[in-house]
This record gives C-alpha cells, sequence and structure tokens, in this order.
C-alpha cells in the first residue's frame, strides 16, 4: 500500500487529535460534573453557616446529602461507560479518608466548627492531590494548591468571615474549575 | 521498511486502534461510549468494530447492566503492537519524504 507524505502526516495528526481528545475525556470523566455539583454544595452550605451560623449544621447536613446523592448518580453513570480499575480504586480512597476523618477529629479535639471545617476542607483538598498524582491530573493538583491555600487564608486570616470567604472563594473556584473543564471537553 | 496495516488504516478504524490506546491498560468502555468520542453511527461503528475483532485487535465483551445489554471494548497486546508498528511506518513516510 502506498502512500504520500502529505497523507501520512494527515493520518499522523489524526491519530494525535483523537488521543488528545480520549485523554482529555478520560481526565475529566465526570470530574466536570463533580465540581459543579461540589462547588454548588460548597457555596450553598457556606453562605447559610454565615447568615444563619445558627443552622449551620442544617445547611451541611442538606448539602452533603445532595452532594452525595449526585457523586453517586455520576459515579453509577460513569460506571455503566468504563470498566476501570482506577474507579473502584478512587472509591475505595475516598471511603477510607472519610472512614478515618471523624477518628481524626475526635483525637484533635477541636474547640469550634471553623476547625473542624477547615480540616475537612484540607482533608478533601489532600484527596485531590493524592488523587492529581495517581491519575497525573496537573488541574487536580492546582486546584488542590489554590483551594488549600484559600482555606488556610480564610481560617487564619479571615475567621470572623470564614464561611462568607469560603463560600465566595473556595465554592466559587470549585464551581467555576468545573465549568471550565465542561468547556474544555465541549470543545473538543 | 515496513508495509502499513491496511486494516487499521481505514479512518474510522485509526480512530478507534488510536482512542483505545490512549486509555490506561486494561480500562473497557462501552460501545455508545466510544461512538460519542468518536462521532459515528452505531452502524459505521459496529462494522468496523467486527473487522478489528476478526482481525485480533479488539476484544468485546458483551453484558447486561441490569436489563439494558452492553458491550465493553478494549484493545489486545497484538492490536497495541500492529498499531504501534503502523504509526512507526507512517513516521518514516513522513521522514522519507522531508529527506528528499
Amino acid at each position: 500500500m502506498d502512500m504520500t507524505r502529505e497523507s501520512a502526516e494527515q493520518s499522523l495528526r489524526e491519530i494525535e487529535e483523537i488521543e488528545k481528545k480520549t485523554r482529555l475525556d478520560r481526565d475529566w470523566r465526570g470530574g466536570d460534573l463533580l465540581l459543579i455539583l461540589w462547588g454548588a454544595v460548597w457555596i450553598f452550605a457556606f453562605l447559610g453557616s454565615h447568615y444563619y451560623p445558627g443552622k449551620a449544621d442544617l445547611f451541611w447536613m442538606v448539602g452533603n446529602s445532595v452532594g452525595i446523592a449526585g457523586t453517586i448518580l455520576v459515579v453509577r453513570n460513569i460506571s455503566q461507560n468504563v470498566k476501570s480499575e482506577d474507579t473502584s480504586k478512587i472509591g475505595i480512597f475516598w471511603f477510607v479518608l472519610f472512614a478515618f476523618t471523624p477518628v481524626q477529629i475526635a483525637i484533635m479535639s477541636p474547640t469550634d466548627g471553623i476547625q473542624v471545617n477547615a480540616f475537612i476542607c484540607l482533608q478533601i483538598m489532600f484527596a485531590y492531590a493524592v488523587m492529581g498524582l495517581w491519575l497525573r491530573l496537573n488541574g487536580m493538583l492546582v486546584l488542590s494548591a489554590v483551594i488549600s491555600v484559600l482555606t488556610l487564608v480564610g481560617y487564619f486570616l479571615m475567621s470572623p468571615y470564614y464561611n462568607l470567604w469560603m463560600a465566595c472563594t473556595s465554592g466559587v473556584v470549585l464551581f467555576g474549575s468545573g465549568l471550565y473543564a465542561r468547556y474544555l471537553m465541549s470543545r473538543k | 521498511m515496513k508495509e502499513l496495516n491496511a486494516i487499521i488504516h481505514q479512518p474510522i478504524r485509526l480512530r478507534m486502534m488510536a482512542s483505545l490506546i490512549a486509555l490506561p491498560p486494561k480500562e473497557k468502555v462501552e460501545f455508545t461510549y466510544l461512538r460519542n468520542l468518536l462521532k459515528v453511527t452505531d452502524g459505521n461503528m459496529g462494522a468496523h468494530l467486527i473487522k478489528l475483532e476478526e482481525a485480533g485487535y479488539v476484544k468485546v465483551e458483551k453484558t447486561f447492566v441490569g436489563r439494558t445489554p452492553k458491550s465493553f471494548i478494549w484493545v489486545t497486546n497484538k492490536g497495541r503492537s500492529a498499531f504501534e508498528d503502523h504509526v512507526a511506518v507512517l513516521n518514516e513516510i513522513l521522514k522519507a519524504g522531508e529527506e528528499k
């Protein structure tokens, strides 16, 4: 079978294009929806906690319930379309992390809700960093670093307005990252 | 110089192989997922998938998720090797053209 140089170049370009598209889809598979979902949960729960501090637990309970239900739906949809060893390992990792979290909190005996909240946010960002390294997703590493810094700024420098700060910064960053990921995927 | 692989060379099959190989090893994707990624029709995809399966380049596992039939596809080692050889030939053609 003969082929011209131009045809070979065209074929290689097509290969590169579809490889990039597949990797992009693989990297953000469901991740865009999860970031949008949890960004919305954080905005809702942090704003609720700021304006109704006595009902903070209720806002987080409602927000987390919606977040967990949505996460289960997204993950179930992914697993119906992709069979991967990574998916179950990721699920186990998150389960173990959240199994350890209450134990760690119990040992630390925090003095207020903001301490607990900041600790949990940093735990989640730790998980994002681990996933970023494991799955080689630079975007996750960057997101983890940015939100960790925002959380620390909120805790140490903005503590009277911690919840409002977190809603307007970390929540918006999470939500916006999801929208950006969705935009990137739709462009391909 | 090795020959171009006539089975892989067809444009849709080339893209199917490139996409499957870009996935992590041991990852299997569902038929409709791959079809949507490649933006091809069911019939087109099915016909080319059969060719690749007959050549031993991909495997297809038919199963059920609930009551919905699903077909999961993954590339074989033979397919991976054949694709790498095909890409090497394409690069050789490109290089030969540049040297002229």
